[in-house]
């Protein structure tokens, strides 16, 4: 087999793996949203489809949007129309790539993974814009200028509440920062680690910035659906549609995984260093835990969804720039600090 | 004569450290209460498999006791909306029923025509769901059997 012939080989293979495991995932989580959000006001959320709980529900879903007529206004931008729900979901897809699920079990292990899915969700937000923009409808442009406005607000706090662990582990590898975090039997998590206290002041940060990058609650101001319709995604229907929301719980899950690498020791649980490096047991348990972790962060974004209202575009510019910014500041300038402190020790 | 202006609250000064502190202290507490929510019982009902209890006083669908019922017309008359009909024949004492009907698409649920009914055998029920895909069939027949008398049970 030529080499090039290779490479197309493995870019398919892995393209059907994430994109299986995302659809699984984003099904689960948005039969997950709903459960939680019924249990939050003492409903039950789905429980006729599929049997037990409603399982079944995200499939039925996705069946429906599926079959749904696809619309395009006459007076809409067809080129940013159609290509919107495209980047978003490409990039939703592309931030898969570099996440370390389980020693080894990574599509690539890019040096720089942290920044590449910075600039991705980077680039999501110009999806969100260019398909307000090519709507033909207000309520979208509202939606569009209002992410606009947003947007930098948050992707700085969010950046440089990356920098922390990125000083500690010397690495923007997601891989390579999980490894430095295997000590002590899997739990030297840098939640748990000589830098404990910078991590637990720059978490808080990086959380609250991707709540804000995800568009989630209470910084769905571009959706808004109880003033703006549905906000930027207000004129897309069936598939479309459902790119849309596939980009949002994708982006939960990626902003959870990041959280959970960098902090919370991404695939290491106790007991790691018991099982032999590169068995199958590992590996599974591995896996498990790093999707447990991820997925206990999504539910905090579905849990402060259900409870923190929505705030004014005026008050997340003043989050943004007031509060988020010159925290995150100060918070990279105590973590080099605290660095250097741990240099003067160790030496 | 004007109103007297409420007074005015005084403005909130603002320290930066305290706003963060006290947003942190809300959020929380917020956080706190829908995680106890979390944990209770929901208040909902299972409906299609649950059947909620309905109290005897509801106003739902008619019941004629047709034995007692006289044909005086005094019900259909009561309704604001006439949307009961009813027709027989009388044999001296007798009632020969044709139809008595109730037309539940204008109903409105007003028990304007229990009130009058001298022999009190005209009542509203506890049954409340009436479900089709033909409005003809909200045309509710409340007879039980037609003609001169009850045939017995064979
Ligand atoms: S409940 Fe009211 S509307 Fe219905 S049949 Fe009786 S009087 Fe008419
Ligand atoms: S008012 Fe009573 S007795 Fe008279 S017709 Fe109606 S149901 Fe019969």
């Amino acid at each position: 087999m030529p080499g090039w012939l290779l490479t197309v080989w493995a870019a398919v293979v892995a393209m059907v793996v994430v994109f299986t495991f995302l659809t699984i995932m984003v099904m689960f989580s948005v039969w997950m949203e709903r459960k939680v959000a019924g249990f939050i006001q003492h409903r039950v959320g789905p429980m006729r489809a599929g049997g037990f709980h409603g399982w079944a529900q995200s499939i039925a879903d996705s069946i429906k949007l599926l079959f749904k007529e696809d619309l395009i206004l006459i007076g809409a931008d067809r080129k940013l129309f159609q290509i919107a729900p495209a980047l978003v979901m490409a990039t939703a897809t592309a931030m898969f790539v570099v996440l370390p699920f389980a020693p080894g079990w990574q599509v690539a292990d890019a040096d720089l993974g942290v920044f590449l899915i910075l600039a991705l969700a980077s680039v999501t937000t110009i999806g969100v814009i260019m398909a307000g923009w090519g709507s033909y409808n207000k309520w979208s442009v509202y939606g569009a200028m209002r992410e606009a406005a947003q947007v930098a607000s948050y992707e700085i706090p969010l950046a440089l509440s990356l920098i922390p662990p990125i000083l500690h582990y010397g690495t923007f590898s997601l891989a390579t920062a999980t490894e430095a975090q295997a000590g002590w039997g899997g739990m030297q998590w840098y939640v748990f680690s000589s830098a404990a206290p910078v991590a637990w002041l720059s978490f808080p940060l990086f959380f609250i910035a991707a709540l804000a990058e995800n568009k989630r609650a209470p910084f769905d101001l571009p959706e808004a659906e109880s003033e703006l319709v549905a906000g930027f995604h207000t004129e897309y229907t069936g598939i479309r549609f459902s790119f849309f929301f596939l980009e949002e719980y994708a982006a939960m899950f990626v902003m959870g995984a990041v959280g959970a690498a960098l902090w919370f020791g991404g695939w290491n649980f106790p007991g790691i260093h018991l099982l032999e490096p590169g068995s199958a047991l590992l590996q599974v348990l591995a896996l498990f835990a790093f999707v447990a972790k991820a997925m206990a962060l999504v539910f905090v974004m579905m849990w402060v969804r259900w409870t923190v209202p929505r705030l004014r575009i005026d008050q997340v510019m003043t989050l943004g720039y007031k509060y988020l910014t010159p925290l995150s500041m100060a918070v990279v300038l105590i973590a080099a600090f605290w660095e250097f402190g741990l240099h003067l020790i160790q030496d | 004569m004007a109103l007297p202006t409420p007074p005015r609250e005084p403005a909130r000064r603002h320290h930066y450290l305290g706003d963060i502190l006290s947003t942190i202290h809300s959020t929380a507490k917020g956080m706190a209460l829908t995680m106890r929510y979390l944990w209770r019982k929901p208040v909902t009902m299972d409906y299609p498999k649950e059947k909620p209890v309905i109290d005897q006083r509801y106003r739902g669908i008619h019941v004629l006791d047709q034995q007692l019922c006289i044909y005086c017309d005094l019900c259909a008359k009561a309704c604001p909306v006439d949307c009961i009909e009813m027709d027989a024949v009388r044999h001296g004492k007798e009632i020969e029923w044709k139809a008595f009907t109730l037309d539940y698409q204008k109903c409105m649920f007003c028990e304007l025509c229990v009130y009058p009914c001298p022999k009190d055998c005209f009542i509203q029920g506890t049954e409340y769901s009436m479900v089709s895909e033909d409005r003809n069939d909200f045309v509710h027949d409340l007879l039980t059997w037609k003609g001169l008398r009850e045939e017995e049970p064979s």
